[in-house]
């Protein structure tokens, strides 16, 4: 009754009309026939396998050149150092690849309620996000023993404290991220339990 | 399964962009989003088996496929260049006299939605689509009474938002 006599309320929509208005929007009409949907599925699949094969050459690449630095290395605390680096990384591209694996795939997503299937999802990130030690500490030994066999080298003692501190600083910097992101996550997991 | 997946397209194309529009305020991410629920309902219909119904089964894929693209830790926060870029396409297709609220009210509504954490988005656009609470229920995985509270919710958002909106805009 308020709206017959205050002009601007006049002009507000209802909740129906809004739902109205809603429904009623202009549309794009993406609309693919079946032939179309087909090919853009088989060119997904050939991206997400393109940048399957990017990873794994850039892990190919990454483990050439620590093994070509375990050969040419001549300090024996250098090159066992290398060792660790390359069985870190060979460890690391195991857990992305293990972890690539689980993923929800689409033929699926119609089986799960929204509610289960974002809990799954943000679960799978809060197990990949607490687990950052794992992707972390196997390439402390390795760092370590790296930096030891420089001093051992004779470089200048600034040169290697630099190193370590920017080393520690990476490491903090990069758990510190994770474990901010972990705690939005797990905000969300607690109040989806709510629901 | 072709012509389920036709079907489908034909009678859920429109409720899809609506919903990829609740998602992203991007045009082109918006576009890329209604393919991939297109995609994903393409290879999802080869396991529908009818347990539950083909509606509530297309939009969890939909639902689900919007989810998981919008909580990747990549997702940066959508301008809102993007959002004046959408409604100026809406504008040539809306009368003059009544086009600007019209307008307005539609940027304000996809504003709130896209505000709205993923459960509450969902319910909401589900709410618009004329989905009662039974349906949502199935759809989202959240008890009947609490979708009535959500959906109850929604109404006074709405007229709040609309209320205060057209007041604050004048």
């Amino acid at each position: 009754m308020a709206n017959e006599h205050d002009p601007d309320r006049a002009k507000v929509p209802s909740v129906g009309d809004i739902g109205q208005m809603w429904r009623q929007q202009p549309r794009q009409d993406q609309t693919m026939s079946v032939e179309e949907v087909r090919r853009r599925a088989a060119d997904f699949d050939r991206k997400v396998e393109r940048w399957k094969h990017v990873g794994t050459l850039t892990v190919g690449l990454l483990i050439v050149k620590n093994v070509w630095e375990v050969w040419v290395d001549t300090d024996m605390l250098e090159r066992a150092g290398d060792c660790l680096m390359l069985l870190a990384l060979m460890f690391i591209a195991y857990r992305f690849w293990r972890h690539s694996r689980a993923e929800v795939v689409p033929s699926t997503l119609g089986l799960a309620s929204c509610i289960e299937h974002y809990r799954a999802r943000l679960l799978r990130q809060r197990e990949l996000s607490r687990d950052a030690w794992a992707y972390i500490l196997p390439f402390v030994p390795g760092f370590g023993l790296i930096i030891l066999g420089r001093a051992f080298e004779g470089r200048p003692t600034s040169q290697v404290a630099a190193l370590i501190a920017v080393a520690i600083s990476i490491f903090a910097g990069v758990l510190w991220t994770i474990a901010r992101g972990r705690r939005t996550i797990e905000r969300e997991i607690d109040a989806l339990t709510g629901e | 399964m072709e012509e389920r997946y036709a079907e489908v397209a034909r009678t859920f194309g429109a409720a899809l962009e609506r919903l990829a529009g609740g998602y992203e305020r991007d045009p082109e991410a918006r576009r890329d989003l209604v393919q991939e629920i297109h995609i994903a309902l393409w290879r999802s219909l080869a396991r529908y088996d009818g347990r539950c119904s083909l509606r509530t089964w297309v939009y969890r894929v939909a639902h689900n496929t919007a989810i998981s693209r919008v909580v990747r830790p990549s997702a940066s926060a959508p301008t809102l260049i993007a959002i004046d870029d959408s409604l100026e396409d809406l504008a040539e297709t809306v009368d003059r006299e009544g086009g600007v609220d019209r307008r307005r009210a539609l940027e304000r509504l996809y504003a709130l939605i896209q505000r709205l954490r993923p459960l509450d988005r969902q319910v909401m656009l589900l709410y618009l689509e004329e989905e009662d609470a039974a349906s949502i229920a199935e759809i989202t995985g959240l008890s009947i009474a609490n979708v009535s509270t959500k959906v109850h919710r929604i109404k006074q958002l709405l007229a709040r938002q609309f209320y205060e909106g057209s007041h604050h805009g004048e």
